[in-house]
């Protein structure tokens, strides 16, 4: 990355949409290959990559080489923003200003996902990355426990997601719970945003797949989205109010 | 304080410089805890027969409107950032900060008061002390308790520094006491603005202790009177000190426990801000010879050891080769553990403590101002430092260095405008650390290469 790499996003069931697939859902498709939800592959998606995320925390040849850990890990924003926005105040991980948090996009999905299916693992999987986080204030051993049960807990969740069968109202449901993380008072931070984005426009993708939207509605929904899309253009000027503003857009356009 | 001593000096010198070094940190010492004397606030001092006077009197040995120019706020361009500290407490980043500590408030928060205002315990508080006069007269020159009556009584300022009143005329000794605040005392965390400040929005600390005496503003004049009294002033010589000596802070901030990393999170303030803070997208590493480090690494704020490197390639060779291996074994460190930086930083220090005694008997030439402008600018040239912190302590000692030679008279009033010129543009590039780019500073220092008198 400090050589140049650009910045990694990844969310799969957008990355999969916008390659552009070379592939349509039709009815040919799930003769031969199944029925496509795209809320259940974000939501998939979302666990393994979760799953991976702390299989590099555990990975040998992540260990910290000196006094920095490998910095790829954690968060980009958290370091990469400008210090004269005030922008780090406010943090929800429980660590103090000034800490650099690993990447937690992906969690903070797969809770609001888990609350929806499974509240208990949703709350033991919020404990538990909490406790990641401290955990680098104490020493990688800490961080290697903390991570190992972090990707037990997530590889638990993946087998109940993967077969799960998401209903409109479960995407009501997913949609509701993403905007209120976003409408909180806290703010979403740049990583946060973007998962958030792309998670709503897979779940509107659902949607629209469903038949369940009408002409007007989608057409409304998709301009919201686009306002969302363009909130968080770039992350060097990314500010969490604009953001905010274009949720509630969004918001408004979901049908009750 | 004074720390270990290279073997390398002559027995001679090793004296000498322990002298000196203990003599001053015992002054500074006395002086900055100031036992227990009354700081009798700043009313103690704006009398207008006094130093808040509009006119000195006649045969006045000072200007006598010091008081003035640090209180007033009619000039907005010119404000006293000292007189400014406290009420910038209560102001909303002031409170966003607090909030974010935790804090009820940033006015009665130790932590902030401690350098944001003339501090010292109630006890230690005159009739008329006020805590909202901010970093007033006493925080600087001393408890008044101790010499404003012999200070009244015209014995003269010999006299006065025998009585307690701090040696702020000695670069070595302002140095010590702007630091204080101005980097902090890393082994008291009421006293070092950590990273855990930083990111509760405290906002980031440039230090030069030349540019930063002019720019307070100066409420005094270096003229005949003052060179009688205070002896010469060499703004190279007081730009030079106060790079050693914020290294040497640098390294004691290196070296205290309380820094050392707390699981995987070191004291990221020690770092250099824009090694992380800077937009993704730039593609902006380069190789750089003064730190031998790899695209990605997180490097120390080295900008002072880079400019200090230049002060030693002039005045003491043997030991800027000293202080390159030091740097780059340091700078390698951060890549092993904390033990090896620690080893490092060590001898990092030494080769300050050495310098600063340097430093501070050397008498800064024409030639060796017009060197260690060329010096600054070749490190710019070539690539070297021209990441923010560098540009930002290139520009303020080119600054000091321009002042040097306006007040050697090395300058023609042609040469001092064209260079004042040049100096502004400098100042533009580095105006906002989130705007910056080395193209444009390098180009400035450039414009401002040419105005160096030949």
């Amino acid at each position: 990355m400090g050589a140049g790499h650009p910045r990694m996003g990844f969310e799969l069931d957008t990355y999969t949409a916008v390659e552009p697939k070379h592939f349509v859902v039709d009815q040919r498709y799930i003769e031969r290959k199944g029925p496509v939800n795209d809320v259940r592959v974000w939501a998939v998606g979302q666990a393994i990559d979760l799953t991976k995320r702390m299989g590099a925390l555990l990975e040998p040849k992540r260990a910290p080489k000196g006094v920095f850990p490998e910095l790829v890990l954690f968060d980009c924003q958290s370091c990469h923003h400008p210090y004269n926005s005030l922008s780090g105040e406010g943090y929800t991980t429980g660590l103090v200003p000034g800490s650099v948090k690993l990447y937690d996009a992906n969690v903070i999905m797969l809770r609001v996902i888990a609350a929806r299916l499974a509240p208990a693992a949703a709350r033991a999987l919020s404990s538990q990355m909490l406790a990641l986080q401290r955990a680098s204030n104490e020493s990688w051993a800490a961080v290697q426990t903390a991570a190992y049960e972090v990707r037990r807990q997530a590889n638990a969740l993946l087998s109940t997601l993967s077969s799960h069968d998401f209903t409109r109202d479960d995407m009501k449901a997913l949609a509701d719970g993403i905007i209120a993380l976003g409408l909180n008072g806290e703010g979403m931070h740049y990583s946060e945003a973007e998962q958030a984005t792309m998670a709503l426009a897979s779940i509107l993708s659902a949607v629209k797949s469903s038949g369940d939207l009408s002409g007007d509605q989608l057409t409304a929904m998709t301009k919201a989205m686009n306002g969302l899309y363009g909130s968080f253009a770039a992350d060097e000027t990314y500010r969490h109010d604009p953001f905010v503003k274009a949720l509630r857009e969004f918001r408004r356009t979901v049908p009750r | 304080m004074s720390g270990e001593v290279s073997a390398r000096l002559p027995e001679v010198l090793v004296a000498a410089f322990l002298t000196l070094m203990l003599a001053v940190a015992a002054r500074a010492d006395s002086q900055t805890q100031d036992s227990d004397s009354k700081h009798l606030g700043v009313k103690s001092c704006s009398g207008d027969n006094c130093h808040g006077a509009i006119k000195a009197a006649e045969h006045s040995a000072v200007q006598q409107n010091e008081y003035l120019i640090w209180s007033q706020e009619t000039d907005k361009h010119k404000l006293d950032k000292h007189h400014r500290a406290y009420a910038v407490l209560g102001g909303e980043r002031g409170i966003r900060i607090a909030r974010n500590l935790g804090l009820p408030d940033a006015v009665t928060a130790e932590i902030c008061l401690n350098c944001h205002a003339d501090n010292v315990p109630e006890a230690r508080r005159g009739p008329r002390f006020e805590i909202s006069d901010g970093v007033g007269c006493e925080a600087c020159h001393g408890a008044a308790e101790k010499w404003l009556g012999v200070h009244l009584s015209g014995a003269g300022h010999k006299a006065n520094l025998d009585a307690g009143l701090y040696p702020t005329e000695n670069p070595v000794a302002r140095a010590e006491k702007c630091l204080s605040c101005h980097f902090g005392d890393p082994t008291d965390e009421k006293r070092f603005v950590n990273h855990r400040l930083m990111g509760a929005g405290h906002p980031r600390m440039g230090f030069e202790l030349d540019t930063y005496t002019a720019a307070e503003p100066a409420h005094y004049t270096v003229n005949q009177k003052y060179v009688e009294r205070k002896g010469p002033v060499n703004d190279v010589q007081v730009w030079a000190v106060g790079q050693a000596i914020t290294l040497v802070r640098r390294m004691d901030a290196l070296l205290e426990p309380k820094n050392a990393p707390k699981g995987l999170q070191p004291e990221l303030v020690l770092f250099d801000c824009e090694a992380c803070h800077h937009a993704v997208n730039q593609i902006r590493w380069r190789p750089r010879k003064s730190t031998g480090l790899g695209p990605g690494s997180v490097k120390l704020n080295d900008a002072n050891a880079v400019m200090l490197r230049v002060v030693a390639n002039r005045v003491a060779p043997t030991a800027a080769k000293i202080l390159q291996e030091h740097m780059l074994a340091l700078h390698h460190a951060t890549t092993e553990n904390w033990a090896a930086v620690v080893h490092e930083a060590t001898q990092m220090r030494r080769a300050a403590m050495e310098l600063v005694h340097s430093l501070s008997s050397h008498d800064f030439t024409r030639d060796d101002m017009k060197a260690l402008a060329e010096g600054i600018v070749a490190i710019g040239v070539s690539g070297d430092d021209t990441d923010y912190s560098g540009a930002e302590q290139a520009t303020m000692a080119l600054g000091s260095i321009a002042s040097a030679m306006r007040m050697s008279g090395y300058l023609s009033t042609e040469q001092t405008k064209v260079m004042n010129e040049a100096l502004t543009e400098l100042d533009k590039s580095i105006t906002d650390n989130a705007t910056y780019q080395p193209a444009t500073f390098v180009k400035a220092l450039k414009d401002f290469q040419k105005t160096i008198p030949q």
